[in-house]
């Protein structure tokens, strides 16, 4: 058994260690601005959380930035992850001809440094109308985010035993169904995961929310929250810290609903 | 960017969103002078900002005014073909009596014309903390020894004497633009044109002068932050900061009381003369200006007093205009202070030199902070005269 | 996961052939299914190609120019000839050979090693919660906060002095190398996260049955783990290495925010040198020459892990 208590205190201990900073967030935020020195605080010392959320909220258009990025971050996590299935599927299970081609081609698109683009993507935007649309955002996050959902993907399917496809293909079952009925509920986990790690990335993206919207109904949060923390920054840290908290609320609750989901199907295979 | 506005408004990008009310306010004077208002658009990110600012020139869907910096950083986009010359707002500036400053005017200049008129005039003066002063039972000093009995006598109490960052910032140029243009105001002048050397005596001095207060203990570490400024003011934690006025408004807002704030001229160290380090905004008009009279009218209204006055009162920061001086007893006590003593400017360094040189020096700086030894310094200078060499070379190709 | 016993290869043979009276057209046969690979595929690449990979062909074309953002200047290859005799290049190297090492082997080691731990714990889930936390973190947060842990008056310095160690106190970020290492432990404290998921995901893909098969053989804890559940982990493995090794090449953001590549530039990476050099410098041509080498090396080094992977199809294993 101390196999087992040795274990236990290992993980107990590395995950007090992984809290250490996220506590420190929290507790620097509820710190009002007039009392921060720059010195970090270690417990509460005062209820600052809220007034630093409605400062946040006042001098940034933070409410509307939140509302723009969950539509970015559910949309097109989710069309994202939908092409990126497609595309998986036609790679590991159809008879493509050279599916490493394929592979590398899609792959690319996760390699390319993104600053990389930014010139050309916002000339290109600004000729066809869809600078600050928020068309365009979805269009650029979807494409930015099918790349590393599709190697999820197609990893996965992978670990799906060819039999099935072989004996599904013999049935006289068509790809579509086949997609349907086989792989998708099968890389269900899979899926969902490319689809939370997409919603986060998407959440979190700071570069393309600032190059290619400037309108408050197309910001996505980070972009208005980088309003307070820029180089005319007028509010200290702990507001900052207060807003990136709201912001990153959702994405936290999102993991920990996930982990739920995926101990109860651990259970259910065990 | 390209979108129909409404008739009676002209588009500013600029790289603040903050400042987006007092464009509110200022556009409010304006509309009666020029007939039209401003419609304000942000990108808070700086370097994002001059990114967009490029390659919307390029495609010609350009906002009718632009901020941008004046100087060398004004050159570089003037000579591109992208602004508009404004010389006339200038000229009826010197006319109706609201600014006459020649070395201001010579910083908007390139070959002869002007190309944006200044969007503020900010000096680079010491802020200090009155809580402080009085615990030390100091008055604010007048000559370059009664500072460093200040400096002395704030490490002697465990106050921080001077809060200098700029470890990973712009800000390491702060105290090399002070002590070099203290010393020698005409030799600066000389080595930001490219004339001088900075491995010049005049450099070596300042360096000298620089890594002893560092030996003193007069600085912070250097990558403190004048976000934590505030509190350490209000507390009496820190004594002294030398920055631009232009923060005297964040500074306010973050809780330190005007009364507990004032802001002196740094005394000249010993040789040098009373001189000032300025840092002047551009609001320029764009060649491209789907509005282009309109943003022509708006650009001759900007220095009329009442325009200045709204503008300045939210900035909290002096203007162009010396007549103009908002109601904060910190930047009041400034521009008495200049009004008084009558010191040469000197245009900040960050607009004083071709900006890729800037921004190679200004690195060298920041190292120098990190590691301020006499060795160092001298490394520093030898690497910054290297780099001169080289984009002079480019700039005049 | 419902897991098909693996069918008897012998069986499937002597399967009755259906639709034996029909004959098949093999030509049209694969024609329609490529209509059908092209159905499935072209959303993904026409994407992928459209605002991906054209941008990025551009941004190299760029590179063969001396471009300041408004003129430019046809130079052909003299970018690249300054960049690989650029003293500062070198070091750029240096340091982001030194991010991939690091951000391979601390996130990528730590994920497996939680994710099999916390699967035999009861409080596996709050444990694998606090774990993955940061991930969620938005980075200029994450930024904010390693900040003023790690700034010279910060919390790390603090407590250094409070529990009596003051004397290993340092300036955190202000000097190299010690600035990349405590980065790269910054970063591995917001990665781990993700890569603890992806191993999980791959642990349920084992099915029940090998492991007992294994446990009867007598394989007990490190063994099982070593000789069983390690192999069955490659897929998943696979793409944890691959995209560590390609996000850690392009570690930007953290570095960018903490440092700005500094002392100078002493603790710049490959892709902060591509950034500066286009965005700050505005030399838009050498930029993009350094963004174009930067892709060269990803490309390979993703392609030296993965080439082995690529070919297998369903079912094969990896």
């Amino acid at each position: 058994m101390t196999g087992r208590t040795a274990r236990g205190v290992l993980v107990t201990l590395i995950s007090v260690l992984w809290l250490v900073p996220t506590w420190l967030v929290v507790v620097n935020a509820f710190t009002p601005t007039e009392q921060y020195t720059g010195s970090p605080r270690w417990w509460f010392t005062s209820a600052g959380l809220f007034s630093n959320i409605r400062a946040a909220f006042d001098s940034a258009d933070v409410g509307q930035g939140l509302l723009n990025t969950l539509m970015y971050s559910v949309i097109g996590g989710a069309v994202a992850v939908v092409i990126s299935a497609l595309a998986a599927f036609a790679v590991t299970v159809m008879p493509v001809r050279r599916p490493g081609l394929w592979f590398w081609f899609i792959f690319i698109g996760t390699v390319l440094p993104l600053q990389t683009f930014l010139s050309p993507l916002f000339t290109g935007y600004a000729t066809t109308n869809l600078y600050d649309t928020q068309y365009g955002m979805v269009l650029i996050y979807v494409a930015l985010t099918i790349p590393f959902a599709f190697f999820v993907n197609r990893n996965f399917m992978l670990t799906v035993p060819k039999e099935i496809s072989e004996s599904a293909q013999l049935d006289g079952v068509n790809w579509l169904s086949m997609f349907l009925r086989i792989h998708l509920p099968l890389a269900r986990n899979a899926l969902l995961a490319a689809f939370i790690f997409q919603f986060t990335w998407i959440w979190n993206d700071l570069l393309f929310g600032i190059t290619l919207s400037l309108s408050p109904n197309v910001r996505p949060v980070t972009a208005t929250l980088a309003d307070l923390s820029g180089n005319y920054g007028t509010v200290g840290p702990p507001v900052v810290l207060a807003g990136a908290l709201v912001a990153s609320l959702p994405t936290v609750v999102l993991f920990f609903v996930f982990q739920r989901f995926f101990v109860n199907s651990l259970r259910l295979t065990a | 960017m390209s979108r129909p506005a409404a008739a009676d408004v002209v588009s500013l990008f600029n790289d603040n969103p903050s400042w987006a009310p007092g464009f509110q306010a200022a556009g409010s004077r304006l509309r009666p002078l020029s007939g039209f208002r401003l419609a304000p658009r942000a990108v808070p990110n700086v370097s994002n900002y001059q990114q967009i600012v490029r390659m919307s020139a390029q495609t010609g869907s350009t906002t009718d005014l632009i901020k941008w910096w004046n100087g060398y950083r004004l050159r570089d986009i003037a000579r591109a073909g992208i602004l508009a010359d404004v010389t006339d707002a200038w000229d009826e500036a010197a006319r109706r009596g609201w600014s006459d400053d020649t070395a201001l005017r010579s910083t908007f200049t390139y070959e002869g014309k002007q190309y944006g008129v200044p969007l503020y005039k900010s000096y680079y003066v010491v802020f200090y903390s009155r809580p402080a002063f009085k615990r030390l039972g100091v008055d604010v000093p007048t000559t370059w020894q009664q500072f460093l009995d200040v400096v002395d006598a704030a490490h002697a109490k465990g106050i921080t004497p001077i809060s200098s960052g700029g470890a990973t910032s712009w800000e390491s140029l702060i105290w090399f633009q002070q002590l070099v243009n203290g010393l020698d105001h005409r030799f600066y002048q000389e080595l930001t044109a490219g004339r001088a050397s900075y491995t010049d005596d005049v450099c070596r001095r300042a360096m000298a002068l620089w890594s002893d207060l560092y030996r003193r203990g007069a600085f912070s570490a250097p990558d403190a932050q004048t976000t934590d400024l505030p509190a350490q003011f209000t507390q009496g934690t820190t004594a002294m900061c030398l920055y631009g006025t232009w923060n005297t408004g964040a500074f306010l807002d973050n809780g330190v009381k005007d009364a507990d704030l004032g802001a002196f001229l740094l005394p000249p160290p010993p040789g040098g003369a009373r001189s000032v380090i300025v840092e002047s905004g551009v609001l320029a008009v764009s060649a491209n200006a789907h509005k282009l009279d309109a943003a022509h009218a708006v650009a001759r209204a900007w220095l009329n007093p009442s325009v200045q006055t709204a503008w300045s009162g939210f900035l909290r920061d002096t203007s162009a205009d010396p007549g103009v001086v908002p109601n904060v007893g910190t930047v009041r006590q400034v521009a008495a202070q200049v009004r008084r003593e009558r010191p040469t400017q000197a245009i900040r360094y960050w607009e004083a030199s071709p900006p890729v040189l800037i921004e190679g020096n200004v690195q060298e700086l920041s190292a120098f902070m990190i590691n301020p030894t006499r060795a160092q310094a001298t490394k520093t200078l030898t690497n910054m005269q290297h780099r001169a060499d080289k984009e002079w070379k480019v700039w005049t190709s | 996961m419902d897991v098909l016993t693996p069918a008897d290869p012998a069986a499937s043979r002597t399967r009755p052939r259906r639709s034996h009276a029909l004959v098949h057209d093999p030509r049209s046969e694969r024609r329609r299914a490529a209509v059908w690979v092209g159905a499935f595929l072209t959303p993904a690449v026409a994407l992928i190609l459209l605002l991906l990979l054209a941008p990025f062909l551009i941004t190299a074309w760029r590179s063969l120019f001396d471009d300041n953002g408004v003129t430019a200047r046809f130079v052909g290859l003299s970018n690249y000839i300054a960049l690989f005799s650029d003293p500062d290049f070198g070091r750029s190297l240096l340091n982001t050979v030194l991010w991939v090492v690091g951000t391979l082997v601390l996130p990528v080691l730590l994920g497996l090693l939680l994710a099999v731990l916390t699967h035999s714990v009861r409080w596996g889930a709050a444990a694998r919660t606090a774990v993955v936390i940061p991930y969620a973190l938005s980075g200029s947060a994450t930024a904010l906060l390693w900040t003023f842990l790690l700034k010279t008056d910060g919390a790390v310095n603090q407590t250094l002095n409070a529990v009596g160690l003051g004397g290993l106190q340092q300036e955190w970020l202000l000097h190299w190398p010690m600035n990349t290492l405590v980065m790269i432990v910054a970063t591995t404290w917001q990665a781990t996260g993700a890569s603890l998921i992806l191993f999980l995901i791959g642990l349920q893909t084992i099915p029940s049955e090998t492991i007992e098969a294994a446990r009867l053989d007598g394989a007990q804890g490190f063994q099982l783990f070593l000789r069983v559940i390690l192999p069955q982990l490659r897929p998943m493995t696979v793409v944890v290495v691959g995209m560590s090794i390609v996000n850690s090449l392009k570690t930007f953001d953290i570095v960018w925010l903490l440092t700005q590549g500094g002392p100078g530039t002493a603790s710049e990476t490959l892709a902060l040198t591509m950034y500066r050099q286009t965005f700050t410098l505005n030399r838009y041509g050498y930029g993009a020459a350094v963004s174009v080498v930067l892709t060269v090396v990803v490309v390979a080094a993703s392609w030296l892990y993965l080439r082995r992977q690529v070919q297998q199809r369903s079912g094969e294993g990896v």
